[in-house]
């Protein structure tokens, strides 16, 4: 058991419960954040917006559906199957600097924290499904010395081997706008048939769920998820940590 | 989880425990929950092999505890007839007014109880502590309880390791005051507190004196009894324990006080290092104050070492204190309420500071009652049921008016001598207010529920309960938690009406009759006359005021049986040792109907009695020959009287009673004249069971009538030492000879007998001398 928080490795003080005292609860199970840490992320309860995941209070929203998702379907340029999202947490300020730590700073001990909590979710949401991670390109690979999406998804039993990224994107996304994104991420990724010495995989039977660690307008997951459906696959859902997309997260 | 030095010392608890009480449901709950809360380290470090470190602190508490017993004992012979010891606690008045009493210690340092007769004259204490005396006293061991339930006097000592108790002949009480120490100076100056605060005219309200005195000082004796049952029933007696709320009052107005004196924060909180146990003294050094006052100091000690200390680490570490200085600590009902609930509110904590002040104080009150309900129905065998609602208006009368109300009268007493009117003025009108609100829901009928003393498996039960409901509160699924709690609760209120064994007790209320009957499944409840004060006794000074005989037993008894309800009262006759208590029983349960001798004209006594059960509402009906009805399958006839008898004893019921086949007889008081008219008349008398008449008095069980009985076993109620020399040695002779097995109060305490499967069995509660 990890006495200290991933995150600020401050201590963590055992809590103080019932549960504990007769001892069905208590060990966190591995890894942890401290309980100001903890209280520093916002999880998302209800969904606002039934494809893309965004939070309830977010903005009103017309028939269960956001306006950026409505504006996806009504535009000419889009699929006509949606990739269905969920995330965790907001991206607020302090999942900002988590996620810097994790990836830019190679802290990847902390998805040990999530992994387990995207697993629990996974099961509800994408039950039978099958976990992809975004990959990444094999020069970005190289640079950060893990795949993040990977990580994450550890829960999941996840096959890598599903999807490869055929083209790269210039720079990261992270440093681009909306139209800009949605324009790179075009062809970038193919699916594989065959794995080595497995056999073929048959597509109409399969569903997928696409892991990542941040929403924002989805284009890289819609991009995917084309590539899947048109192999076949019947359906093509996402996890991902975080989901940006509201100035108020970012402000908070 | 719970961290390691609470655990550690909850398992050494349940080691004490076990030695205390065996492997019965509380200890073993104890170990188990103490075993079930180290699981977390296991799975943490995956050796099952560390399971020994709980195993031999286990093992520790088990045998110190024994140890400790095996340590006690007395040196005294009890042939001594002068002693010479030290006042070791204040004396006090008893309740009847007449006595003090105080625990002296000897030479050895062993403690016996003395009693000294009271001077009408002075209010004043005959002896102050620290001062030496001088007496000639005998000295008895105190006689266990002879009745069920009773009040445990004896073991009551035995847990302050004092065996023998001395009533000192005044006259020969000398006293001197050699060089009394720290403690007997503050012990002085808590005796000088409470009598400016309670007598002569420093005390300006009668009202609110003996809470401030119990506010302040621990000072319980001065409250009226009955006020402090209600403070019971009503789940609010805790604020009249000096506790931690107390402590937290004095501290902080201390060290504000010290601050403003422009001491450092450091120094403050040396000084309060320094005076807050001499309070553990001035407070009558209660478990709740001590706890409150050491964990104070261990907070401050690890502050000034630079060490943190997590709060409950510090209770249980007081806990293993206390309990080291002295195991039996863990018998005390203050011990174990007041440690229970800290600890129950250091855990429940998270879920305590969510939400506003109402709620955090329902939230308290309502954690605190459920992690107490187990103590308390084992011992008190009753539940409060408006506790949430008693606290949540007195709590923060005591705390924002009269416990700072009553430190500064306290300290401008000390100080000046007198304090204000104004501030009496001000507390006797907050205590009114406490005093006119207790009444109130008092009179609320089922205010606290009588529940009976728990079975093995009825405390299994709550102790499930109340653990499940404080998890299942603690994840906001409050719901399941009232679910459980109130099923559990009605489990225990109705299972009197599953048993399908009839009791019937004599209970040893001294000279005089008091018998129970309970029929099978709660079919009828009736009891049979209810004992009294002889009459030489009321007119003794030393024992008016004090409840009689009859309501001592007759009232622990019914509430250890969970009998809520009589339906039947037969009164015999109207003598005193037979209804002389009526009155006071009446207001204790609700009666449904009395049955009196159809005879006039009815005694001085037995008017006296049925005026006050009329007062209460309660029917009375007149009883005579030839009256019958059938309960279930139990009947009941009466055989006397027919009206015209002169004695009053000649004049009492006589019932027999047929109970699942088995027969008894009760005769109440009658003499030679009635027995020989039953059998003469040709009754059906034979009985198993015979109570036999007026106390086996010499005049009555006369040879023919025992014949016609015939019976197997007898009881006879009678008092120990009694001035009329009953039993007479022939009516005890003629039941020797007639083989019947003769059971009586005297010796053999309370008696039970079971019908069971039409058979019956009698139980002595003493062991036969």
């Amino acid at each position: 058991m990890n006495t200290h928080c991933l995150y600020c490795d401050a201590r963590i003080e055992a809590e103080l419960s019932w549960a504990g005292l007769f001892g069905f609860c208590g060990v966190q199970a591995g890894a942890a954040f401290c309980a100001d840490c903890r209280g520093r992320l916002a999880p998302i309860g209800a969904v606002g917006c039934t494809l893309c995941g965004r939070p309830a209070d977010a903005e009103r929203a017309e028939g269960g559906r956001c306006r950026d998702c409505v504006r996806w379907e009504r535009a000419p340029s889009g699929g006509e199957k949606r990739v269905q999202n969920r995330s965790l947490y907001r991206y607020n300020g302090f999942m900002q600097e988590v996620l810097a730590q994790y990836k830019y700073r190679g802290d990847a001990a902390l998805a040990e924290v999530f992994a387990p909590e995207l697993a629990r979710l996974g099961r509800s949401f994408a039950r039978g499904y099958t976990a992809v991670p975004v990959p990444l390109a094999p020069d970005r690979l190289l640079e950060r010395g893990f795949n993040q999406a990977a990580l994450l998804a550890a829960g999941l039993r996840p096959r890598e081997d599903l999807l490869v990224r055929t083209g790269t994107t210039a720079g990261k996304q992270s440093k681009r706008g909306r139209n800009a994104r949605l324009a790179s991420v075009a062809g970038c990724f193919a699916a594989k048939a065959q794995a080595p010495g497995e056999e073929t995989v048959s597509w109409g039977e399969l569903k997928i769920v696409l892991v990542d660690d941040l929403y924002t307008t989805g284009a890289t997951l819609q991009s995917i998820g084309e590539v899947f459906y048109q192999k076949g696959v019947k359906d093509v859902r996402a996890l991902t940590l975080a989901r940006a997309g509201d100035v108020a997260d970012i402000d908070s | 989880m719970i961290p390691l030095l609470p655990l550690m010392i909850m398992t050494w608890i349940s080691g004490s425990l076990v030695a205390f009480f065996g492997y019965s449901a509380a200890p073993v709950f104890f170990m188990i929950v103490s075993g079930l809360a180290f699981v977390p380290y296991l799975r943490e470090h995956k050796r099952l092999s560390l399971m020994i470190v709980p195993f031999i602190i286990f093992i520790c508490g088990f045998f110190y505890t024994e140890w400790d017993m095996t340590r006690q004992g007395s040196a005294l012979t009890g042939q001594e007839t002068f002693v010479e010891a030290r006042l070791d606690e204040s004396m006090s008045l008893t309740s009847s007014g007449r006595r003090w009493s105080g625990v002296f210690a000897t030479e050895d340092n062993e403690k016996i109880a003395v009693f000294i007769k009271a001077d009408d004259q002075s209010s004043k204490a005959p002896v102050r502590p620290g001062e030496t005396c001088r007496f000639e006293a005998e000295l008895t061991k105190p006689d266990p309880p002879s009745n069920p339930y009773g009040f445990d006097y004896a073991g009551y000592l035995l847990r302050e390791n004092i065996y023998w108790t001395a009533t000192v002949n005044p006259d020969t009480l000398s006293c001197i005051d050699k060089n009394p120490n720290m403690m007997d100076r503050l012990k002085r100056m808590r005796e000088t507190g409470i009598e400016k605060m309670t007598s002569g005219k420093s005390a300006r309200s009668e009202e609110a004196a003996p809470l401030l005195a119990a506010l302040v000082f621990g000072e319980r004796q001065l409250i009226d009894e009955a006020r402090l049952n209600q403070y019971q029933a009503l789940g609010v007696i805790h604020l009249l324990a000096v506790s931690g709320l107390h402590v937290a009052f004095l501290s902080g107005a201390l060290y504000y006080l010290l601050l403003r004196l422009t001491l450092t924060r450091e120094q403050a909180e040396t000084a309060l290092l320094a005076t807050m146990p001499l309070y553990i003294v001035i407070a009558g050094g209660a478990p709740s104050v001590t706890r409150a006052v050491l964990t104070l100091m261990i907070f401050i000690v690890f502050k000034k070492l630079g060490f943190r200390i997590k709060g409950i680490e510090a209770v249980s570490l007081i806990a293993a204190l206390l309990l080291l200085s002295d195991p039996q600590l863990l018998l005390h009902m203050g011990f174990q309420l007041s440690f229970l609930t800290t600890a129950a509110l250091l855990i429940s904590k998270n879920w305590l500071t969510d939400g506003n002040r109402i709620q955090q104080l329902l939230k308290v009150t309502v954690t605190a009652q459920i992690v107490s309900a187990p103590v308390l129905i084992a011992q008190t065998y009753e539940l409060s049921i408006l506790a949430v609602c008693a606290n949540a208006v007195m709590v923060p009368l005591v705390t924002l008016i009269l416990l700072p109300l009553a430190f500064i009268i306290a300290g401008i007493n000390a100080l000046f001598g007198q304090s204000p009117e104004w501030l009496w003025a001000l507390a006797s009108a907050a205590a009114k207010m406490m005093d006119s609100f207790l009444e109130m829901l008092a009179s609320v009928p089922w205010h606290a529920a009588v529940l009976g003393a728990p079975d093995e498996w009825q405390l299994i039960l709550w102790l499930f309960a109340a653990s499940l409901s404080l998890v299942l509160i603690e994840r906001k699924k409050y719901v399941t938690a009232i679910l459980i709690l109130t099923t559990v609760f009605f489990v225990h209120f109705f299972s009197p009406f599953f048993n399908s064994d009839a009791r019937i007790t004599m209970l040893d209320v001294g000279q005089g009759d008091a018998i129970l009957i309970e029929l099978p499944r709660r079919e009828e409840i009736i009891l049979i006359d209810t004992g009294g004060a002889p009459v030489f006794d009321a007119d003794d000074p030393e024992k008016s005021g004090v409840k009689g005989p009859g309501i001592r037993a007759i009232e622990p008894f019914l509430r250890g049986e969970g009998i809520r309800r009589i339906d039947t009262l037969l009164l015999t006759h109207g003598h005193q040792d037979h209804v002389g208590d009526a009155c006071d029983v009446s207001k204790t349960v609700r009666i449904e109907r009395v049955l009196y001798p159809a005879v006039l004209p009815v005694s001085e006594t037995g008017k006296e009695a049925l005026a006050c059960l009329q007062e209460q509402g309660v029917p009375i009906e007149p009883g005579k020959y030839g009256q019958k009805w059938q309960t279930g399958s139990s009947s009941f006839r009466l055989l006397n009287p027919q009206g015209d008898e002169l004695e009053e004893n000649d004049r009492s019921i006589v019932m027999a009673a047929a109970i699942e086949d088995v027969r008894f007889l009760f005769t109440g008081d009658i003499e030679e004249e009635i027995e020989q008219r039953l059998v003469e008349d040709d009754e059906p008398l034979k009985a198993d069971v015979l109570k036999v008449g007026h106390h086996g008095s010499l005049s009555s069980t006369t040879e023919p009538f025992l014949t016609a009985v015939d019976p197997s076993a007898a009881l006879i109620p009678v008092g120990e030492g009694n001035r009329y020399g009953h039993p007479s040695e022939e009516v005890l002779n003629r039941l020797t000879d007639a083989d019947v097995d003769i059971y009586r109060t005297d010796t053999d305490g309370a008696v039970t007998v079971t019908v069971k499967d039409g058979r019956f069995q009698a139980e002595t509660y003493l062991e036969t001398k």
